[in-house]
């Protein structure tokens, strides 16, 4: 029965699978999928009015510094796991689901931050707009990662 | 240049987006995508000692029915916006913003309130299990949902 899962997961993300892969580089997963860097595509989206792009853009760049410290946390985090989920206690489990749980409310508050500073350099409009695509960027990246991380106890099912 | 990121985002994002089309009714998304319910799903994935059987199920559908009451209340503001992106103004914009925060905090406290619950429940390695499964469908759900939510001023950037 897992299998069939594991089959229609499969079929459904594959593409984006294919792109996980090769994830760990963040320049390389926006380069792989989209054929440019992030900040293209974002500058490409986003609407500023000329008066304010250099304050909004400015401080764009200043969450994505935040937001690459941020990210390197969680890597951290799948690191840990990835390297051994085969051994690992339940306290292990424990410390590395409450890390995870933190990590993503750091990344949450941060988003809710710099959407503010945004909301102040660029207007509404553009603060929005960024929260949309970064949204749908951050789901993108959460589902690749999770469609490549071994699932936990999965090897002790297999031995069943 | 927009056009080209579209294109490629539907070809990546496709199969799911079809089933995200009639996603209202989450049943209907689980049936129609892998052909069970989502309780069945779960129960395949997650292991349990038979003896905190009970108790983790019991919570998990607690679980499931405060965040489908959390989901219930998304769908009204994604409607909002659907139905009204193209009038929306700055303080129209910024309410919804604000509702969008308070739903995924209160989205996400909902999860590490049951991620506890349920270690204690069934141990660590079920919790864990069910922070897995339940942050991937979360993150397919939201790609799905920005893959097909119009952008906010897209149609001043085509006129």
């Amino acid at each position: 029965m897992k299998t069939i899962y594991t089959f229609l997961l499969a079929c459904i993300l594959s593409p984006i699978a294919l792109v996980a892969q090769q994830d760990m580089d963040d320049i390389d997963f926006f380069k792989a999928l989209f054929g440019v860097d992030k900040l293209t595509i974002v500058e490409d989206f986003i609407s500023v009015p000329e008066a304010k792009s250099d304050a909004f853009w400015t401080t764009y760049k200043a969450y994505e510094t935040a937001r690459k410290a941020l990210r390197s946390e969680r890597i951290t985090i799948l690191r840990d796991y990835a390297d051994n989920y085969e051994n690992l206690s339940e306290e292990q489990i424990e410390d590395l689901c409450k890390r995870s749980l933190k990590q993503n409310k750091k990344n949450t508050k941060n988003i809710e931050k710099y959407f503010k500073k945004l909301k102040k350099a660029g207007g509404i409009t553009a603060a929005a707009q960024f929260l949309q695509i970064e949204k749908y960027f951050l789901s993108l990246s959460t589902t690749a990662i999770y469609e490549n991380l071994p699932f936990l106890g999965e090897l002790e099912r297999i031995d069943d | 240049m927009k056009k080209l990121y579209i294109i490629i985002l539907s070809c990546i994002l496709a199969p799911v987006a079809i089933h995200a089309q009639t996603e209202t009714n989450e049943a209907d998304f689980f049936k129609a995508a892998f052909g069970l319910n989502k309780l069945d799903i779960y129960q395949n994935l997650i292991n349990l000692a038979p003896e905190n059987s009970d108790s983790f199920w019991g919570l998990f559908q607690q679980y499931e029915e405060e965040r489908l009451a959390l989901r219930a209340e998304k769908i009204i503001l994604i409607q909002a916006y659907s139905d009204n992106y193209m009038i929306l103004d700055n303080k129209d914009i910024d309410k919804m913003v604000k509702t969008s925060f308070s739903l995924n905090d209160k989205t996400s406290k909902l999860l590490r309130k049951y991620y506890k619950k349920l270690r204690k429940a069934g141990g660590s390695k079920a919790a864990g299990q069910f922070m897995q499964i339940e942050t991937y469908f979360r993150s397919i759900a939201k790609a799905t949902l920005y893959e097909n939510l119009p952008l906010i001023g897209e149609l001043d950037t085509l006129e």
